[in-house]
């Protein structure tokens, strides 16, 4: 099925990153004896059957938070290499519609947007295999909205060339009864930023795996949130640090409860000429009850022998002192519960440099926490 | 206003309380003075209902309501504030949304409607400017890299904007310099009416040269062992803790 046509198609391409050669060389839907991958259970689902889940939820599935945003600054636009886009001036949004005559091996140029923002909604395509090219350095920003019952059958793969000093930011929204399963490829050409922040929340399944191969002086940012979700939820990355004098930061906060599973695995990975790299990666966890569990492992693989590397992990629950701090404000527990749960994601939030995709993350925070 | 009984309580197996009797009346202040490891901090969080802490025996009665029945924030609501020897930071917070969510809490609690934010940005910035804080300080994570100074000042801050109805001072004037000291205590002198109440308790009598209370009394080994007026805490500095809670 898909996957075999995907992994094909990225076989036949010439790009030879780390994540080509070594990971998706096997099935995407790792099995869980693979080691590296000891968390996994996702082989185990039928996804077809998820939707089942969907009736026995009973939890909040509104998404007006989307609703302004829409109506005043995103415009439908058309998805062809031979318009340019430009609708509204650049401090609106353009949204591709669904105009796209082969989802599964589409590329896009991104120089041609003259937006600051650009929506995809996975709604619309059944598969996915879309390539990004971008090559200016004025900071665009993509945002990937993947909700209402989407249910990925396969997985929805996008690969990013972000090339020479160009700036990239990404905001995934993930929420509203989902299974999803995404991979991400990034391409770090010299110089290059990419600033990715995941929000999730209120989904069934997620597997999402994020894969950066890093060239020199690259800037890497990942933050990630996860909260209010059911089931499964996966996330794996894999920075690489090809080249000298990179630096990658990842955050990655999960709020786990009604019984959800959440597990981070993520790995920085240094080349033997990578030397001067920076890295660091957190994943916290706030785990809320009993029942719920929450997997993390941070790993580090350094080849360079003049690096700073450091990575770090916690799982909580809520701190009982400044949930007692609140109370003598009088501040019930249960809205002081809601505020110190926002205030662990803030971080996260905090990432994000659009200011309008912010107040837009903000809502949708507010909606589902 | 608060009448404590014959209160006796315990943390764990450990007894501390063994048996405060206290009567406060509206419009007074009452400085509680004792040597480390006295019970006096017991009191003030027995009193504020955490819930490490078990009462055995005794009665409280704030405002004709039996406190010992509520929860920490029915307490708060119902006009008990309790400024913290060590102020909880809570990063991601900031100091004004915290402070804008506690009055609202009360208001609603008392039926009244919510402050609204340019109401409230009016009331924060007159009591700021009172109590000498910068407001940037307000925009940061409540007490988050904080000095001890900006710590206390905030807790009274807090105590000013929520306007209690009787306020327990945690050893308020620990970790405090001059200057804050006195800054610290104008606020709390400008909190002061005729019809709330205030309990300070502290280790040195300097603070109340600038807080001046109506009755002090002397806790050791989990009892109020001396009450008198303002002259027991300068005999109380000549003659040091070991000699006076004896009696």
């Amino acid at each position: 099925m898909n996957v075999d046509k995907f992994i094909e198609n990225i076989k036949n391409k010439e790009i030879n990153t780390y994540f080509q050669k070594n990971l998706l060389a096997v099935n995407p839907f790792k099995s869980h004896k693979i080691e590296n991958y000891k968390y996994s259970q996702l082989n185990k689902i039928d996804f077809n059957k998820s939707h089942n889940y969907i009736h026995e939820l009973n939890l909040n599935t509104k998404d007006n938070f989307l609703d302004d945003f829409q109506k005043s600054k995103v415009r439908e636009g058309i998805s062809s290499d031979h318009i340019s886009w430009n609708f509204n001036g650049p401090d609106s949004a353009i949204r591709l519609s669904g105009l796209i005559e082969d989802p599964f091996n589409h590329i896009f140029n991104l120089d041609n947007i003259n937006n600051d923002i650009c929506i995809i909604d996975l709604s619309l395509y059944e598969e996915i295999n879309f390539v990004f090219n971008y090559t200016k350095n004025k900071k665009i920003s993509i945002v990937i909205i993947d909700s209402n019952y989407n249910i990925h059958k396969s997985p929805k793969c996008f690969k990013f060339n972000v090339y020479e000093k160009s700036n990239i930011e990404i905001l995934q929204m993930s929420y509203n009864k989902n299974t999803s399963l995404i991979f991400y490829e990034f391409n770090q050409f010299n110089s290059s930023v990419v600033n990715l922040t995941v929000l999730q929340a209120n989904n069934i399944h997620l597997r999402n795996e994020y894969y950066f191969n890093l060239g020199s002086d690259c800037i890497c940012r990942i933050s990630g949130a996860n909260f209010s979700n059911l089931g499964i939820n996966d996330n794996y990355s894999f920075i690489q640090h090809s080249k000298p004098n990179s630096s990658s930061r990842e955050i990655f906060k999960s709020i786990v409860d009604h019984g959800a599973i959440t597990n981070f695995q993520g790995k920085i990975y240094v080349n033997k000429i990578a030397q001067k790299t920076d890295g660091y990666q957190m994943s916290r966890s706030l785990l809320l009850d009993d029942i719920s569990k929450s997997n993390n492992k941070p790993e580090l693989e350094i080849y360079a022998d003049d690096v700073k590397c450091s990575h770090g992990s916690t799982v909580s629950n809520i701190n009982e002192d400044q949930l007692y701090y609140f109370n003598s404000r009088g501040i019930s527990s249960e809205l002081a519960a809601k505020i110190l749960k926002k205030a662990f994601i803030q971080e996260v939030l905090d990432s994000i440099e659009n200011i309008s995709l912010k107040e837009l993350s903000d809502k949708m925070i507010n909606e589902f926490l | 206003m608060l009448n404590i009984n014959n209160l006796k309580a315990s943390i764990g197996d450990k007894d501390i309380l063994k048996g405060v009797s206290l009567s406060i009346n509206k419009g007074e202040v009452h400085a509680l003075m004792g040597p480390n490891g006295s019970g006096k901090s017991t009191l003030s969080y027995v009193l504020s209902g955490k819930d490490k802490y078990e009462v055995n025996e005794g009665t409280v009665d704030f405002k004709g309501k039996n406190l010992l029945n509520m929860n920490v924030e029915e307490r708060a609501n119902n006009g008990l504030f309790l400024a913290f020897q060590y102020p909880m930071e809570i990063p991601g917070v900031q100091t004004s949304f915290f402070l804008r969510t506690a009055i609202n809490a009360k208001r609603k609690f008392n039926n009244l409607p919510e402050l609204d934010a340019l109401e409230f940005a009016k009331l924060l910035k007159l009591k700021a400017q009172e109590l000498n804080i910068n407001p940037d300080m307000l925009k940061r994570d409540l007490n988050v890299d904080y000095s001890g100074g900006e710590k206390k000042k905030q807790e009274i801050l807090q105590l000013s904007m929520l306007n209690p109805d009787l306020a327990i001072l945690d050893e308020t004037d620990s970790g405090l310099d001059i200057d804050a000291l006195r800054i610290v205590s104008e606020g709390v002198n400008k909190a002061r009416n005729k019809e709330n109440s205030f309990l300070v308790i502290t280790h040195y009598q300097r603070l109340l040269n600038y807080i001046k209370p109506d009755f002090v009394h002397i806790i050791a080994d989990g009892k109020i062992v001396k009450s008198g007026d303002y002259s027991l805490a300068l005999e109380l500095e000549d003659q040091g803790y070991e000699k006076m809670a004896k009696v």
